[in-house]
């Protein structure tokens, strides 16, 4: 079986280069995230090893990471799946105290949850990072931040951290 | 924006009844949860759900590292998995070669090899003891803990310090093997085996284990392919899967090794699986030590880099200095991934550069945070007393899973 | 205003003596302090450690238990704000009272009469025995933790399923002494045989209970550390908690000098019959001891050998192994009490 022509009949954007270990199908179209990634797990592609964002000035691009523990010849193989979304513009608000914050909306891919069980954990934490909601995931909670992380998305370049607070009794 | 797709700790979004379960919080202070909190629905004694709430030692280990030098990356990933920390630089590092392009000589992936293979066996000793205090064995844990020293102070001797080594770097690895580490080494691996008799006296072959652990968080060969659970207790669910054999690193394609597998996937299995991989590494070190090719123990690229006075270091002591290229690296653009088999399992790295003098996005996955569905899918039916069983045999270290 | 009586005056401090400091008071806080020290040096040699050596370098640390206890009673005390205030206080020293109050009844040497004498002191001390572990319950639920509560529950479970056992070993010695004296009972085993060969399956069964009861590994299932932080004492601090933990060590001195009255052959080899303090108490008591003190050992070399069972586990063996030997134990009494006298 020759992986890069059995890739290429799921999709027409296949990049290949071997030396890097890098496999990578690059979705175009959100709704047909789906359908590749079901033809790829009836290829062999069983388990996520890795659910992740890329923050790029205007869109996100989000990548799942897919290998192989069933068929032997794909044990070998990382593949990404990658889709990138635009991202919203963001907004300006004021809290009741006036200070005005820049508030990023969060972007909404589909989940490959339903295809791939083993990505429940690695969605969860690629949502609270980037602000990526898989639609159709069943538990989309915060996995990692606390609470006064809310909302921030801390893993997208344009994050600013404020110093905490010093609390003092 | 939907406020119902989401909420940060929505307790009551749970589809169990909070009236009719205990609900337990074990952690984050508990002497049975590590540094995370296990929530758990208990029905009598079983337990109904589980919800591990992780992210208690979240080190921001991915933000850090996109915002610092290539090379400060290492001892960024290295703090994040202690017991584990060889593996940690060795995914890292291996990931920025295949960006640079650089081949590292057979004998730096020989030395990459035995490294590896001696923090393994301190890993999973690491394992095996924390699984012994969960028990309630306090011996195997003691023992266990001992029993690390000789395989610590074989790594001080050869890459300086007893944990976080930072001995890999691209392109080789900083040290080469010192006089005398041979027979030290030869001692320590008769030593250990003696001492794994002893092991499977009091631990693996006691009738308490064995009546804690058979039977007890089994998860079958397809449950464990679906859930994508990694290492040794995906191998102990009957997975013949290791990356050390089928995305070959380091010198392992040319080591002869075996890995084990188990058939039932319980969590006496996956401690059988620990014991039978400490063997197989006591086999490779020997086969490594054998078989080590001479030569430098650098890439040419970052020897050529060398200035005169870190040359003459590196004939006279063996030791390589770190050249500015090291600081300055800026690998090309493009996007590379890399497996590594840590002892806990796999390490997954994924870099994208964008050329610049920082990685561009730094992602990586640990064992630990794969194999977090052991609680949330396999305690559950089971009984309280079960969940420190499964909790101590996949070998969960919460600050590796949170990263 | 006469002469006071001197015999009255002996006869009072010899009471005293007795009830403070051998086999009183004292001798429980001394065992309790050793055993204690004894069961982490056992266990530090087994695991490659030293074991205490902080305090008292040059006895091996044998004052770190003391240490220890000191430390208890000068800490703060906090109760909780939801617990049930007086059962929290009173609970743990009131099992630590009955536990110690049993040693009253259990004598040490022929001329033991101390305040009690009586002809049913097994019965007696068994009846406090078994009150203990009550106390323990009302230590878990007066916590108002989810823990403490488990952990009452699984005494609770381990209470009902061992206590049948315990008091049906001890039915089949009562059954072969024909006695609920513990002094005539060791007078029949000095005339005869120790009840060990006599019945060798109420020893055993005895032995398990005694494990069981006293939280000993296998069975340190109430304060499983890794599940229920420390079980019952969960919430406990200070001086309540050292009582908590000193009363298992208490009720393994209790079950020891019972096991070596019943089963070791109390003071024997010493069969000097002579009702004075030193012949009939002294010297007697201190074999019984040394031979209780051998059996604690034993069991507290448990620790460094077994990790804990699971509460079903430990359930399901007492209502069936464990049951089945103790009925086995009061048939085997029966029968020779039938077949060969």
């Amino acid at each position: 079986m020759n992986i890069k022509d059995e890739l290429s009949k799921i999709s027409t954007n296949v990049v290949i280069e071997e030396k890097k270990a890098n496999y990578k199908i690059v979705v175009d179209d959100l709704s047909k995230l789906i359908d590749i990634a079901n033809s790829l797990k009836n290829l062999g592609f069983d388990h996520v090893v890795s659910v992740t964002g890329i923050d790029y000035p205007d869109k996100i691009e989000v990548v799942w990471h897919v290998s192989s523990y069933s068929v032997d010849n794909l044990k070998g193989i990382n593949l990404a799946l990658s889709v990138a979304v635009k991202k919203p513009e963001p907004i300006k608000q004021s809290d009741p105290q006036g200070n005005i914050y820049i508030k990023r909306p969060p972007v909404t891919v589909p989940s490959l949850v339903s295809v791939w069980p083993s990505g429940i954990f690695n969605e969860r934490e690629a949502f609270e990072m980037f602000g990526i909601i898989f639609e159709g995931h069943p538990d989309l909670r915060y996995l990692m931040l606390p609470e006064d992380f809310y909302e921030t998305w801390p893993m997208r370049k344009d994050f600013t951290y404020q110093r905490a607070k010093v609390f003092i009794e | 924006m939907n406020e119902k797709v989401y909420n940060i700790d929505d307790l009551q979004n749970i589809n169990v009844d909070g009236e009719k379960y205990i609900i337990l919080q074990i952690g984050p202070s508990h002497p049975g949860s590590g540094h995370m909190r296990i929530k758990v629905w208990l029905d009598g004694d079983i337990i109904v759900k589980v919800d591990p709430d992780i992210g208690f030692v979240h080190r921001t280990s991915e933000w850090l590292s996109e915002r610092r030098e290539w090379i400060k990356a290492v001892p960024i990933v290295e703090r994040i998995m202690l017991p584990d920390t060889v593996h940690a630089n060795l995914a890292y590092v291996l990931t920025v070669e295949k960006l640079l392009g650089i081949e590292p000589p057979p004998r730096a992936q020989y030395l990459r090899s035995l490294v590896a293979e001696i923090n393994r066996i301190t890993s999973h000793l690491y394992g095996i003891g924390i699984f012994g205090i969960f028990l309630g064995s306090s011996t195997v844990y003691m023992w266990a803990f001992g029993d690390r020293e000789p395989f610590i102070d074989l790594m001080e001797m050869l890459t300086g310090a007893r944990i976080t080594t930072s001995y890999i770097i691209p392109g080789g690895v900083r040290w080469d093997l010192p006089n005398g580490f041979k027979e030290r080494a030869e001692t320590v691996l008769q030593y250990m085996e003696r001492r794994l008799k002893d092991y499977e006296d009091i631990w693996v072959k006691n009738p308490v284990v064995q009546a804690r652990t058979i039977n007890v968080g089994t998860l079958k060969k397809e449950d464990a392919i679906a859930l994508g659970v990694v290492g040794p207790n995906l191998r102990a669910s009957g997975v013949y899967y290791d990356t050390r054999k089928h995305q070959p690193y380091a010198a392992y394609s040319n080591i002869d090794f075996e890995v084990p597998t188990m058939k039932n996937g319980d969590s006496y299995d996956r401690l059988l699986i620990r014991v039978e991989e400490i063997k197989q590494s006591i086999r490779m070190i020997r086969q490594i030590l054998k078989d080590i090719p001479e030569g430098k123990i650098v890439a040419d690229q970052i020897y050529n880099q060398l200035n005169p006075v870190m040359k003459k270091n590196y004939e006279e002591k063996k030791r390589v200095m770190f050249p500015a290229f090291m600081i300055h690296m800026r690998p090309p653009a493009g996007e590379a991934a890399a497996k590594v088999e840590a002892g806990r399992g796999e390490i997954f790295f994924y870099i994208k550069s964008t050329g610049d003098k920082y990685p561009y996005r730094f992602r990586w996955v640990t064992p630990s945070f794969r194999n977090l569905p052991y609680f949330t899918h396999v305690a559950v039916g089971h009984r309280l007393a079960d969940l420190p069983t499964i909790y101590g045999s996949i070998d969960y270290f919460p600050p590796e899973a949170d990263r | 205003m006469g002469i006071i009586p001197i015999p009255l005056i002996i006869w009072l401090i010899e009471d005293l003596l007795y009830l403070i400091i051998f086999p009183g008071l004292v001798t429980i806080l001394v065992i309790v302090i050793v055993i204690i020290w004894l069961e982490r040096k056992i266990a530090a040699k087994v695991q490659m450690r030293f074991g205490p050596l902080w305090v008292s370098k040059k006895i091996g640390g044998a004052l770190q238990s003391l240490a220890d206890l000191l430390r208890y009673s000068f800490q703060e005390v906090i109760i909780p704000e939801k617990a049930d205030k007086l059962a929290f206080i009173l609970a743990p020293g009131l099992m630590f009272a009955f536990a110690t109050i049993a040693l009253i009844f259990i004598p040490v040497g022929p001329y033991y009469s101390v305040l009690f004498p009586s002809y049913y002191t097994i019965l007696f001390s068994l009846a406090l025995i078994i009150i203990t572990p009550i106390f323990a319950i009302t230590v878990g639920w007066a916590s108002d933790n989810k823990f403490s509560f488990i952990g009452a529950l699984r005494e609770g479970f381990l209470l009902i399923s061992y206590e049948v056992p315990f008091l049906l070993s001890v039915v089949s010695m009562i059954i072969i002494f024909r006695t609920y004296d513990y002094i005539s009972a060791v007078q029949s085993q000095l005339s005869f045989l120790p009840g060990i060969i006599l019945n060798p399956l109420a020893a055993l069964t005895m032995l398990i209970v005694m494990i069981r009861t006293t939280g000993r590994f296998p069975f340190d299932i109430t304060e499983a550390d890794s599940e229920l932080v420390l079980g019952l004492y969960t919430e406990y601090s200070a001086l309540f908690f050292g009582v908590g933990m000193a009363t298992p060590y208490v009720e393994l001195y209790n079950f020891s000098l019972i096991f070596s009255l019943l089963f070791l052959g109390g003071w024997w080899p010493f069969t000097l019959n002579v009702m004075n303090p030193i012949y009939g108490l002294i010297l007697p008591g201190i074999i019984v001891v040394i031979k209780a003190f051998i059996v604690m050992a034993i069991l507290v070399f448990l620790r460094a050998v077994y990790p804990r069972y699971r509460l079903d586990q430990a359930v399901r063996s007492g209502w069936s192994y464990v049951l089945l030997l103790s009925v086995l134990s009061v048939i085997l009494s029966v029968g020779e009490v039938v077949f060969l006298r």
